[in-house]
């Protein structure tokens, strides 16, 4: 009978700041990037981001929750190339703003025809909305700029 | 400094059994980079599960692959009742254990097949195949299809393999054995084959783990890494280690996938011979609600299986990471530096399954 | 590392028979349990509608006024969880493939009612028209009683 190695799953929920920092201190650890993947629930993001040890076999699992659906979030493909492939898919099916990713395909990874298939409508919404006041923030003053936004939304919806 | 040009490969390519797109920089004839794009078969299996309930979702992700089917209706499986505290019977978990190792078979004959294509060998190809169809008519005989199973549900198994099928399983696999020692020698002694993979997409084993590969991939590169050593359904009390090559090239990961059928055809005659008698299910009453990752060795390698449920019929979110998505990283590196006509091999090598990678 | 490998194997091949059957001429014979189509009994069908709710793909409609059982076989997945939910278990799994044709065709059946169940299903909706009528008559008495108020 073989030895059986299996200390089961872990899982850490941290806050968006530590994401790279954690991320860097698996890699250290020398963990392996195992995968990411992105759910909406509750009208957040949960971010996963699983990284397991090749000998001892273990499984962590970084959970991260993003309220803000507009929050631009770090990219961990510079500390982890691989994770390039799920960072593009993240934000391909639900919208995630994951910025800087390393290789980046601009939404054309699955080819869609459906901006962020895998969000609800009412997600959907709420991006658009979330997106839309980022974007204002961002420029401020100037009114013309405003209504710009305003008109992009408007196109999208009627997508 | 020659002059760089780039060479669209795929999807539509002699050499792929899926397609897979890739734009080759190529400076003479070698390689210098390789950018993949997929994206051709994308389902959005995933998104089913606000239409469907999880017990329909078992047949659903099932069917996300022909090839790697009962891995992924395991995968699911195995989620759904760990997070319903569900104790599947011990004759259920052997059961389950003698089908994935005959799935596995089924797939590295194929896979021996493809790669006989690959570099040329027709013949090699029907002959692999023709070991494959052995294996096919073990999993008809036992479970009614040839690919796609059907044979799980949250809870257990829905057929039994009595007496006579399992005498059945066990003669095709002394013939199957027989067989695949003949083949065998081509596929490793062979002068002609030999030139074709020795050497050729050399992954080191350093790299291997910090692209994350997985399954015979990462055994070929010297990782000891194989998740049936966590001992889920019966292989805990199966007695295997995981199957490693040093070299990392493409020789190697043929030698991997060939020593892995003889170690499945061990595991199954074990299984047999362990396998108590007993129910086949435990009724699964009530609705999920919690979140788990499970991970399971496919022939391809380690694929995870993750599900959020609510307590509702229908799920929140179910991912699915096939090994094909992480060992893509690992096909970029290899194409890195070889050959023009090698690409079509190393391909190959990795035993690419795009439908399940797309979902 | 060797050269003619092969050889021993392909010149075995010389002399063996074909591993292939020689079909059409030779039938297929399908293990026993082979998962090809659905067959129902249809006059056990009790119409529920069960398998419909419940299949996968959704193949399969069922029409309770009529009593009719209609499945597209070039829908079907064959997973059989129709004949697993079926409360009377007049579904089948049997062995046989669906043929590919030219264009989608599906497959319909309609339960024939016995003498039996006719009155029985006369009988319940007598008892429906009854309870309707006794439910107006109660109405139609409350809103007198209310207008009197």
């Amino acid at each position: 009978m073989s030895e059986v190695i299996n200390p089961g799953n872990t899982m850490e929920t941290i806050p968006l700041e530590d994401l790279l920092e954690e991320v860097m201190k698996r890699k250290h650890q020398g963990m392996r990037f195992d995968q990411a993947c992105a759910a909406f629930v509750d009208g957040k993001f949960e971010l996963s981001y699983s990284f397991s040890d090749d000998d001892a076999y273990s499984f962590d699992t970084l959970r991260v929750v993003v309220d803000d659906l507009a929050r631009q979030i770090p990219s961990v493909s510079v500390i982890y190339p691989c994770a390039s492939f799920y960072e593009n898919e993240m934000r391909e099916l639900f919208g995630c703003q994951i910025e800087m990713i390393g290789f980046d395909y601009k939404e054309k990874l699955y080819r869609l025809n459906v901006e962020t298939p895998m969000l609800p409508e009412a997600g959907k919404a709420a991006l658009k909305e979330a997106l839309a006041a980022a974007t204002e923030k961002s420029v401020p003053g100037s009114t013309v700029d405003a209504a710009d936004v305003e008109v992009e939304t408007d196109e999208g919806g009627a997508q | 400094m020659a002059k760089r040009s780039v060479v669209p490969f795929g999807p539509q390519h002699p050499v792929l059994p899926e397609p897979i797109h890739l734009d080759l920089v190529i400076e003479d004839e070698k390689v210098v980079e390789a950018i993949p794009n997929i994206g051709f078969i994308h389902r959005g299996l995933e998104g089913l599960t606000d239409k469907k309930d999880f017990k329909q979702m078992t047949y659903v992700i099932e069917r996300t692959c022909g090839i790697c089917s009962f891995g992924h209706g395991l995968g699911y499986v195995e989620t759904i009742e760990h997070i319903m505290n569900a104790e599947v019977p011990d004759r259920a978990k052997y059961l389950r254990t003698i089908w994935a190792e005959l799935a596995r078979m089924h797939s590295h004959l194929l896979w021996l097949g493809l790669i006989a294509d690959a570099f040329g060998f027709e013949s090699l190809f029907y002959q692999a195949w023709r070991i494959r169809e052995r294996v096919l008519d073990c999993l008809e005989l036992t479970t009614g299809g040839r690919l796609i199973f059907s044979v799980l549900e949250p809870g257990g198994v829905l057929r039994d393999i009595n007496s006579d099928q399992e005498k059945e399983i066990l003669t095709q696999l002394a013939s199957v054995k027989e067989e695949l020692r003949a083949v065998e020698k081509t596929f490793l002694l062979d002068y002609s084959v030999q030139t074709r993979l020795k050497g050729v997409g050399v992954i080191t084993k350093e790299k291997a783990h910090d692209l994350g590969c997985c399954g015979p991939v990462a055994r070929a590169s010297g990782l000891s890494y194989d998740m049936r050593k966590l001992g889920y359904e019966a292989y805990g009390n199966l007695d295997f280690e995981p199957i490693i090559s040093k070299e990392g090239d493409s020789y190697s990961r043929c030698q991997v996938r060939i020593q892995e059928i003889y170690q499945s055809i061990d595991l199954i005659r074990q299984a047999f011979a362990k396998m108590p008698e007993g129910d086949l299910a435990v009724p699964v009453k009530g609705n999920p609600n919690g979140e788990y990752f499970t991970r399971i060795e496919q022939p391809r390698g380690e694929a995870i299986y993750y599900v959020k449920a609510n307590g509702t019929k229908k799920l929140d979110r179910f991912r699915l990471r096939t090994p094909t998505f992480s060992n893509l990283a690992g096909l970029c590196e290899m194409l890195k530096d070889c050959e023009y006509s090698d690409v079509g091999i190393l391909c190959v090598t990795i035993d690419p399954c795009i439908s399940c990678t797309e979902r | 590392m060797g050269i003619m490998r092969f050889a021993p194997t392909m010149l075995r091949q010389l002399f063996e028979k074909p591993v292939t059957k020689n079909y059409p001429a030779e039938p297929i014979n399908y293990p026993e349990g082979s998962r090809g189509h659905i067959d129902i009994d249809i006059q056990q069908c009790i119409s529920c509608g069960a398998c419909m709710i419940n299949c996968p793909p959704g193949a399969i409609t069922v029409d309770r006024k009529n009593k009719t059982w209609t499945i597209n076989r070039f829908d079907c997945v064959q997973c059989g969880y129709c004949t697993r939910v079926c409360p009377k278990k007049c579904l089948y799994l049997n062995p046989g493939y669906q043929t590919p044709g030219p264009e989608k065709v599906t497959y319909s059946q309609t339960h024939i009612m016995t003498e039996a169940e006719k009155q029985k299903a006369a009988e319940m909706e007598a008892r429906k028209q009854a309870a309707i009528k006794a439910a107006q008559a109660k109405k139609a008495a409350a809103a007198a009683a209310e207008k009197k108020d």
